[in-house]
């Protein structure tokens, strides 16, 4: 009998991974990604689970926890994004599979909140955006998600089906920051 | 203008949409108060409460008080909170 597989589709093709100056853009992958929003009251039930099942706890708004393969992400009110590994099953929350729904890049090098500055009204410079906080706001007019992965990358997210013109978009910042 | 979101911090006026008058909505079956409710407003010089939604950040929908003359933010607060 054939063995028929479903084989994953990078959500963005092209000309990744670019480097323009000291910056590099490459396609990112989180692993499957779910949304976890938990019921009302139910949210310190909810981070207790995760943590015991996957290592993670919900952080509070604007934060991001990551360990071993797993990440939990604030993705907006009472709503967290968890990446890596299924969540348990959590009766006290709606947990939805996103994992066709976003592409995320790694915005990588010393430049970054440069050229963000660039594409988003929101400082990304160390001070006011350290490791592993995690924001969302408009970019291009679209909503995204930018954590702060390492203290020298910026992790976007936004809709796959736009993935090109963010691949656009973004390499258009880091040519303008690296041409100064 | 800048809103203060209480989840996102300070952010710029593109990332909200403006939701209307908060008002209260009444209990009960029709009465005047329903018809004022639905179509009266006011049009203040002066302080007035609205509802803004953080569309392109938190998704929250927000309550702020807001001076029409002076443009001043005297409070954001989550509405329903």
């Amino acid at each position: 009998m054939t063995d028929f597989r479903l084989a994953s589709v990078p959500p963005a093709t092209g000309p990744l991974p670019v480097t323009r100056g000291a910056m590099t853009l490459s396609l990112a992958d989180p692993g499957p990604l779910w949304s976890v929003a938990p019921h009302r009251g139910e949210a310190a039930a909810v981070s207790r689970a995760l943590q015991e099942a996957i290592g993670v706890s919900l952080p509070g708004p604007g934060r991001r926890h990551a360990a071993g393969g797993a990440s939990v992400q604030w993705f907006g009110r009472n709503l967290w994004l968890v990446a890596g590994v299924a969540p348990p099953d959590l009766p006290g929350a709606a947990v939805t599979d996103q994992g066709d729904g976003w592409v995320t890049f790694d915005l990588a090098g010393p430049e970054g909140a440069d050229v963000m500055a660039r594409l988003i009204p929101v400082d990304t410079r160390p001070a006011a955006m350290p490791d592993q906080a995690a924001i969302r706001t408009e970019l291009h007019g679209m909503m995204v998600a930018v954590a702060r992965t390492a203290p020298d990358t910026l992790r976007i997210m936004g809709f796959r089906s736009m993935a090109s013109t963010l691949t656009r978009t973004i390499t258009e910042a880091m040519e303008r920051v690296a041409a100064i | 203008m800048r809103l203060t979101c209480p989840h996102c911090g300070e952010r710029d006026l593109r990332e909200f949409t403006y939701g209307g008058a908060a008002l209260t909505r009444p209990e009960g079956d029709w009465s005047p108060i329903w018809d004022e409710y639905v179509h009266l407003r006011e049009n203040p010089a002066g302080r007035s409460r609205e509802f803004w939604q953080h569309g392109a950040g938190c998704s929250a929908w927000l309550v702020v008080e807001r001076d029409t003359v002076t443009h001043d933010i005297h409070a954001v607060t989550e509405a329903g909170a």
